[in-house]
């Protein structure tokens, strides 16, 4: 199966959890938004929820201003 | 002597469109967060009129600081008071008819809810980036569906200001920045970059007031 994280495609041999995805690429979860095909999925969901084929991930990682 | 409220009123249908002003003044809007982007922001919303029938409510848990001069609109002479009453002041000088409400409190996990409860427009203004995440997670846990959440990542430094723009991430959720000029790295803040992207964000609300909103 293959999904898309921030416009790249990553081919997976099995579903895994949007948790996964984040320790996977790294990202700060205390820093983020998901979008997963354009909804929001909530930081408690993260656990809960599973990537599937054709998913469009966008990790928006926010960053500090003033 | 100040014009009163109609004539007031009519002033802004003139500049504005009349049918786009009673939208304009219909809008609950909160701004969460009074700094470089905020109080811009406030002050944007206010010479639009937004607040009439509805109303505009300021929240921060900041004072006035001589380190925000140069990027935030606030003057010396407000140095040390709370960037709340401070602003608050400063949009009943635009324009004294509009109901404006200001709670000094930092934004958390546990005051989220009351403080966008019976809001149309929800406007993320804070500087720090886990702040940012919070807002979103909470506004999204807790949101109606008619609900909408203006936030911004990505307007620190010298970068071109033509980076800077909104993105209509869903019906519910507007971005505004260029997603990814740190303040952390950046180090510094500009009141023309930071206004741009405060004045993005407004410009974005107030097309939403007139496009969309109930």
């Amino acid at each position: 199966m293959t999904i898309t994280v921030n416009e790249k495609s990553e081919s997976l041999e099995e579903s895994i959890t949007i948790d996964t995805m984040i320790e996977y690429y790294g990202f700060d979860p205390r820093k983020i938004a998901v979008v997963l095909n354009k909804e929001i999925v909530i930081k408690s969901m993260y656990p809960n929820v599973s990537l599937g084929d054709g998913d469009i991930i966008e990790v928006i990682t926010f960053v500090g201003g003033g | 002597m100040i014009p009163n409220e109609e004539e007031v009123y009519e002033a802004l249908c003139l500049g504005h469109g009349k049918k786009q002003q009673e939208k304009f003044s219909r809008g609950n809007v909160v701004i969460l967060g009074l700094g470089s982007l905020g109080s811009h922001i406030a002050v944007a919303l206010a010479r639009a009129g937004v607040g009439y029938l509805g109303h505009i409510h300021l929240v921060d848990f900041d004072g006035v600081e001589l380190e925000n001069i140069h990027c935030q609109h606030y003057d010396l002479a407000n140095i040390g008071l709370e960037k709340t009453e401070v602003l608050k002041e400063q949009l009943k000088q635009i324009n004294p008819y509009l109901e404006v409400k200001a709670t000094f409190v930092k934004v958390s996990e546990n005051n989220l809810g009351s403080l966008i409860k019976g809001m149309d427009v929800v406007i993320e203004a804070v500087d720090s980036p886990v702040q940012k995440s919070m807002i979103v997670d909470g506004f999204f846990t807790q949101k109606t569906p008619e609900q909408v959440l203006f936030a911004a990542s990505g307007y620190a430094g010298l970068g071109d200001g033509n980076l800077i723009q909104t993105r209509m991430i869903n019906q519910s959720f507007y971005l505004t920045g260029d997603g990814k000029s740190d303040f952390v790295k950046e180090k510094t803040l500009y009141a023309s970059r930071v206004s741009l992207c405060a004045a993005a964000q407004a410009h974005a609300v107030l097309r939403y007031l007139i496009e969309k909103a109930p």
